[in-house]
């Protein structure tokens, strides 16, 4: 009962700031739309039994990406010298893409064989987790600081000023 | 709760996602609902990790969850980038490599 009633609020509250993000005039007000969406999310992973990605979703999403938006919205504010308000162009076609993708992913989902719900979550699942992401998945968590590292070099390489 | 409400869930948000791609004019508008639609994925796998009872697609959250953060910094140091070149914010101006 108490997760079907959390599940309806958090849903509410997360459909509300993706209608945000994407119909918001101000660019700001999309970002903060956005991190609402997102904080919301963690609480749906906290619904569903993975405590560490919540965790892991309010550092990284909420704090970090979040902050790196907000800062380019700041600097490209600042490069054009205007307040930056932004609009929607080809409503109908824009609702017609959704539309299609959003029956096509029902479609697919309705047709396909529903897995069984397995019973409840093991009931350790940081310790589940780290066995895998340190056991079965060590590599592809070492290409992943790899991944990490190329990104920061493109990405001050790509904004640097040209002497 | 069923996990096909969640999944449904996951849908209706990824779906909003496209919209915002489709409709957006400004270039860090279409990176944020990007972000809407990568996130609602990520919600997806986690809740089919709850359905088998099992951390695996958590993992799979995880490193997407890393990859996003990655993704992110490069595609604004794009925007700013183009925005410097540019001096606009539409990302219907942006046709340098377009001949």
């Amino acid at each position: 009962m108490g997760e079907r009633i959390a599940f309806y609020v958090l849903s509410i509250f997360l459909v509300i700031g993706a209608l945000g993000v994407v119909i918001s005039k101000s660019l700001f007000r999309s970002a903060l739309f956005l991190a609402l969406a997102l904080f919301i999310t963690a609480g749906f992973y906290l619904l569903l039994n993975a405590e560490v990605l919540a965790a892991v979703q309010i550092l990284l999403y909420t704090g970090g990406v979040i902050t790196l938006l907000v800062f380019a919205i700041m600097l490209t504010g600042k490069l054009t010298g205007r307040f930056i308000t932004h609009t929607n162009r080809g409503i109908f076609p824009g609702l017609l893409a959704g539309l299609v993708v959003f029956i096509t992913l029902i479609s697919f989902f309705s047709g396909s064989y529903m897995i069984p719900e397995k019973g409840p979550m093991t009931p350790n699942v940081t310790f589940a987790l780290s066995n895998l992401l340190f056991g079965r998945y060590m590599l592809a968590f070492e290409t992943l600081s790899v991944l990490l590292v190329a990104a920061i070099i493109g990405a001050l390489t790509l904004s640097r000023k040209e002497e | 709760m069923p996990i096909s409400a969640y999944s449904i869930l996951a849908f209706l948000i990824f779906s909003i996602g496209v919209f915002g791609v489709i409709t957006r004019r400004n270039m860090i508008g279409i990176l944020l609902s990007l972000e809407l639609m990568l996130n609602s994925v990520n919600l997806n796998l986690v809740a089919l990790s709850r359905a088998h009872g099992h951390a695996n697609g958590q993992v799979f959250a995880f490193f997407a969850i890393a990859i996003t953060v990655a993704e992110v910094a490069v595609g604004l140091s794009i925007a700013i980038l183009m925005f410097r070149i540019k001096k606009v914010v539409d990302a219907d101006k942006f046709d340098l490599m377009k001949w």
